[in-house]
């Protein structure tokens, strides 16, 4: 018998002959507790039959918990749903059109701004931007 | 052009000028010439910027103002420029127009600045290269150039007094 063949539900009788598996293992006997280490081949066939019906009791529980309504959201990958994407903000400073005063208003405050913080400031990189600006 | 494009390219040009003071290299302490020589070349074009006449007739009212606020309201006591720009601010529409002309009076103060740090970075470079160098040759050659954008500073500012 292999796991494909097991049901959806078992016969009582097997779950009462093989009770002491739903048990803690602290509470079975070392008659009982042999049969961890026992081969699956050399297992009797409703042993087999129960322990695969465990299996797949065990996968279903698991596909359950992934349905389940407000679960926490999933990093998606390439070709998946976009919705949790993270969005990287590139800067453009270095390829915007500075014709409008607008636009070189909004990017030297930006800039003013990186400057005063000093987090991730870089001269060179300002120099380059403001260069562009006035040219 | 109008005055607010001009006032804006100012700006641009002074934050350029001052980020372009921080972008000495710390592994050589100073100004590499080529860094010199484009800060100095960008110090000519501001000074270019504001000698035009529509920025020089802004300069000059914003230096101008407390004059013209003293005969108004017929005080002995002389303002100075700071008493009058807190007074300007205290009021809604000084708030505006102090606001407006902050690039012209921030012109003043920034420039001889600027001729202090270049000079400044000159002589360090004079200090830490070799004598015999041949690079201290061609260092040489700014100290002209130095001179020169002096001689245009100053005469801008004698303008204003």
């Amino acid at each position: 018998m292999t796991s494909n063949d097991a049901t959806d539900t078992i016969d009582s009788r097997i779950k009462e002959k093989y009770a002491f598996i739903f048990r803690p293992i602290e509470d079975q006997s070392a008659s009982e507790r042999r049969y961890a280490w026992m081969k699956i081949e050399c297992m009797p066939d409703d042993l087999v039959k129960l322990l695969d019906w465990m299996k797949n009791k065990k996968k279903k529980k698991v596909v359950n918990r992934d349905d389940r309504p407000n679960r926490p959201t999933k990093i998606t990958g390439v070709g998946e749903d976009d919705d949790n994407e993270t969005v990287i903000k590139k800067r453009d400073d270095l390829t915007r059109d500075y014709t409008e005063a607008k636009v070189v208003d909004e990017v030297i405050e930006l800039l003013r701004e990186e400057r005063t913080k000093g987090h991730k400031f870089s001269p060179q990189y300002h120099v380059q931007v403001t260069s562009l600006m006035i040219d | 052009m109008t005055i607010d494009d001009y006032r804006l390219k100012t700006n641009v040009q002074i934050y350029l000028i001052n980020t372009m003071f921080l972008t000495v290299r710390k592994d050589i302490g100073f100004f590499t010439k080529e860094q010199w020589q484009e800060t100095a070349m960008r110090i000519n074009q501001l000074i270019d910027l504001v000698s035009t006449p529509i920025f020089g007739s802004q300069l000059r009212k914003a230096l101008d103002k407390p004059e013209i606020v003293k005969e108004q309201e017929g005080q002995e006591k002389e303002q100075t420029l700071d008493e009058f720009m807190a007074d300007e601010v205290n009021n809604e529409e000084g708030k505006a127009s102090a606001a407006m002309l902050d690039t012209e009076r921030s012109v003043f103060p920034s420039l001889p600045g600027y001729a202090e740090r270049l000079e400044q970075e000159l002589y360090r470079a004079f200090q830490r290269t070799q004598q015999g160098n041949i690079a201290y040759l061609v260092r040489l050659q700014d100290e002209n150039q130095l001179l020169f954008l002096l001689d245009r500073m100053l005469a801008f500012l004698k303008d204003f007094d």
